[in-house]
């Protein structure tokens, strides 16, 4: 999947599920989710579950850091490393 | 402790007669032992009758001798006896054993300066025939509620704002400002209230109402910043004299006291100190889950098998909380974020049907000496703040909120969250900022109409309400007063306190909630009461050998119950959730955006379906949401007519008469 595609399911998925009632552009890919609100610590779990469905990959204890998956930026770069794949965009 | 209600026309534009009538049997929850009425020139004042002192004399409202000065009273004055020493030998006369009667000569006396005299929980109403004014007071901490509103030139009042609108004459309409303050607040900043045009008298004030005009004047005011260097010794030594003697004054009563047991630190004291100042049986009650998650019964037990007294419980049931969950909003007369109130209103109704009228317990100990985890989360942000290096750092936000957060998985993003704004501490909300954002999400869920309604923001109008020097105290402090003057007033005590205690008549009283207890704890530095993150470390002290040690130590536990979870995981709470969603009532309401409250409420049942947890922000926008419906279904539906008193009640009638002599003056008569 190349990283453009992992980037629209990855905000479809945050539109879908944790801001439901907000526009898509009041969150922009580098804002980092738990500050503006989007994610709490509960909802990470959430969507490690989900990570983990879709991209087919497990993520291991040490991974579950904001470096991670605090924002899309970093989730596009994590998935992308994580699921074998380079970026191409 | 009992109901009030009345109204004063000062035009002479009197209401019919019945009008008192359906506003008092609107209160019968709160005083079914009898209803009393003064029907003055200008002025009704009405009193619905839960007897607990001077059960034969002390019928209301109550008269000074030339009988010119009348008072309709909820609540106790617990130094009475001091009280009427003081004004008998000041030449005053009383008739009844009643601490009503202290009032109204209190009043004569100090004038609207009476309450400063008052140690207790109290809302009265004075009428004055001298100067044709009614005052109108409410208690330091607002422990005892009283509502008012006006219809055209008849200014009424009442303890319940379903008394006032019993009237006839005060309809019902929601605010929606009133509402964006309780979902972003939990409660409302008072006067305000979820009803337009219905205020709440803030607690600590004294309202004057007379042909001149209306004035509010507050008599009391939170000690702040004022402290002493009190010794470890001096501090807990001090303080268990004051829970004696606070305990000592609330047992002053003519029936039965019983004490709530949580299983915590605080009621396992208030009980042990109610049992170490009576000599008759002590009665305890209790309060079990069927969730293993929320449930201290294990505690209770030991509890109550040390202290030797006879113990009662009721173990409820996560369906149970949804199915009465309507009835404490009712109770409440405001949506509620917290399903909490529920088993307290359960738990009140074992205590009644158990023939206790008066319970003793344990409530304000978590505000006065620091016992809530967000004192001590904000003590870990703030030291985070001043020491970013620090290595203690992940150990401390590790110590924060274990049974939140059981999965240690995601300990780097609790992290992450709770340091969120942790550099901010001049924010006056420094303490609060967490909830108060995450709180925030639910107006993503208002309709476009209610949003270009709204122009207050919850925040600015909790700033300007605080005290005087609150911006001059520390984050900490700043917490406490925060937790003080809103949550404990208008949420823990009216919620979950007075209103569900009184829905079954059964009246609390707050051993940490008297005065001069929290005036000495004022004066003691916070790092005294939570000493490193040792919550209420002074009163661990205090009940040192009192208590065992197993509770004594006992990480704080919170009192909660399931919310969005009582709905989603049970037949019965899913059929009110589904009730409470459908599109016509939401529609009718108009508050919510119906779409996106369905989208919603389908993401969190399918998390439901997959066992999953409902995370914090949704579970706080559908409790919102949910208790939003009901509590429009109920107070703003087609309207029942209001009912009158029955023909078996006990009523008493005194009537201001023509006759000028004193006997006749004025004439009453009784029913039943």
């Amino acid at each position: 999947m190349a990283s453009s595609d992992i980037r629209g399911v990855i905000r479809e998925y945050l539109q879908d599920r944790f801001m439901i009632g907000k526009s898509p552009a009041s969150l922009s890919d580098m804002d980092p989710l738990l500050e503006k609100g989007i994610l709490d610590s509960t909802g990470v779990l959430e969507l490690v579950g989900f990570i983990e469905e879709t991209f087919s990959f497990s993520v291991e204890d040490e991974e579950l850091v904001p470096d991670n998956l605090g924002s899309v930026e970093n989730l596009v770069r994590y998935v992308a490393r994580k699921a074998g794949h380079g970026v191409h965009n | 402790m009992c109901g009030i209600a009345g109204y004063v026309a000062f035009d002479g534009s009197m209401p019919p007669r019945e009008t008192i009538e359906r506003m008092l049997a609107a209160l019968r929850h709160r005083g079914p032992d009898g209803f009393g009425i003064y029907y003055g020139e200008r002025c009704v004042l009405g009193h619905a009758r839960l007897s607990i002192i001077d059960l034969e004399g002390g019928w209301q409202p109550i008269f000074n001798e030339k009988r010119d000065v009348a008072v309709t009273f909820n609540g106790e004055i617990y130094n009475y006896i001091e009280l009427r020493k003081e004004l008998e030998a000041d030449g005053h006369r009383f008739y009844t054993n009643s601490d009503t009667e202290v009032i109204v000569h209190a009043y004569e006396k100090w004038g609207t300066a009476c309450p400063e005299r008052f140690n207790g929980q109290f809302a009265f109403a004075i009428h004055d025939d001298r100067d044709r004014t009614l005052f109108l007071c409410r208690d330091r901490l607002g422990v005892r509620p009283v509502y008012h509103a006006r219809a055209g030139n008849i200014f009424f009042f009442a303890s319940e704002v379903k008394a006032l609108n019993a009237s006839g004459l005060v309809p019902l309409e929601p605010s929606m400002e009133g509402l964006h303050q309780i979902f972003t607040l939990w409660t409302n900043v008072s006067p305000r209230t979820p009803f337009s045009d219905v205020f709440e008298l803030p607690p600590a004030h004294g309202m004057v109402v007379s042909p001149r005009g209306t004035g509010t004047k507050r008599y009391w005011s939170l000690p702040i910043g004022r402290k002493e260097a009190l010794s470890p010794g001096e501090c807990v030594e001090g303080l268990k004299a004051h829970i004696e003697r606070s305990v000592r004054l609330r047992l002053r009563a003519d029936v039965p006291v019983g004490a709530y047991l949580s299983g915590g630190l605080d009621s396992s004291l208030t009980a042990a100190f109610t049992r170490r100042c009576t000599s008759t049986p002590l009665k305890t009650f209790s309060l079990e889950f069927e969730d293993p998650r929320f449930d201290e019964s294990e505690y209770q037990g030991e509890m109550a098998r040390i202290l030797g007294t006879e113990h009662s419980s009721i173990r409820v049931g996560t369906e149970e909380i949804a199915v009465h969950f309507p009835e404490a909003i009712r109770a409440a007369e405001r949506p509620l974020l917290r399903t909490a109130p529920v088993p307290m209103l359960l738990l009140s109704r074992l205590v009644r049907s158990e023939g206790y009228k008066v319970v003793i317990t344990g409530e304000g100990a978590d505000e006065f000496l620091l016992g809530y985890d967000i004192f001590k989360e904000t003590k870990v942000r703030e030291y985070c703040s001043r020491r970013p290096e620090s290595r203690l750092r992940p150990l401390l936000l590790r110590r924060l909120y274990p049974y939140l957060f059981p999965d240690s998985r995601t300990a780097r993003f609790q992290e992450a969250f709770f340091l969120k704004g942790y550099t901010e501490t001049t924010d006056p909300f420094y303490g609060h900022r967490l909830r108060f954002d995450q709180a925030k999400r639910i107006r993503d869920f208002y309709s476009r109409e209610t949003a270009s309604r709204l122009h207050e923001d919850p925040e600015s109008v909790l700033l300007q309400a605080m005290p005087h020097g609150f911006s001059d105290l520390s984050p900490i402090e700043r917490t406490q007063v925060v937790e003080i003057e809103t949550l404990l007033s208008s949420y823990l005590l009216s919620s979950q306190g007075d209103r569900v205690a009184m829905a079954n008549s059964v009246e609390g009283r707050f051993v940490f909630l008297d005065h001069e207890l929290i005036e000495f704890v004022s004066r003691i530095e916070p790092d005294r009461k939570m000493a490193g993150l040792r919550e209420k470390a002074i009163l661990k002290e205090v009940g040192r050998g009192m208590i065992p040690a197993r509770i004594l130590e006992r990480k704080k536990f919170p009192y909660r119950a399931p919310d969005i979870e009582s709905f989603q995981n049970t037949a019965a709470g899913r059929r009110i959730l589904d009730e409470a969603l459908d599109p016509v009532g939401m529609e009718t309401f108009g508050l919510f955006d119906v779409d996106k409250v369905q989208a919603l409420a389908a993401k969190v049942s399918s998390v439901a379906r997959r066992n999953g947890r409902v995370t914090t922000s949704d579970n706080l926008v559908l409790m919102g949401v949910l208790s939003g419906q009901i509590f429009h279904k109920i107070f703003f539906g087609p309207s029942v007519p209001a009912e009158g008193f029955h023909p078996h009640d006990r009523v008493r009638r005194i009537v201001r008469g023509t006759a000028k002599g004193e006997d006749e003056w004025l004439r009453a008569t009784s029913e039943g």
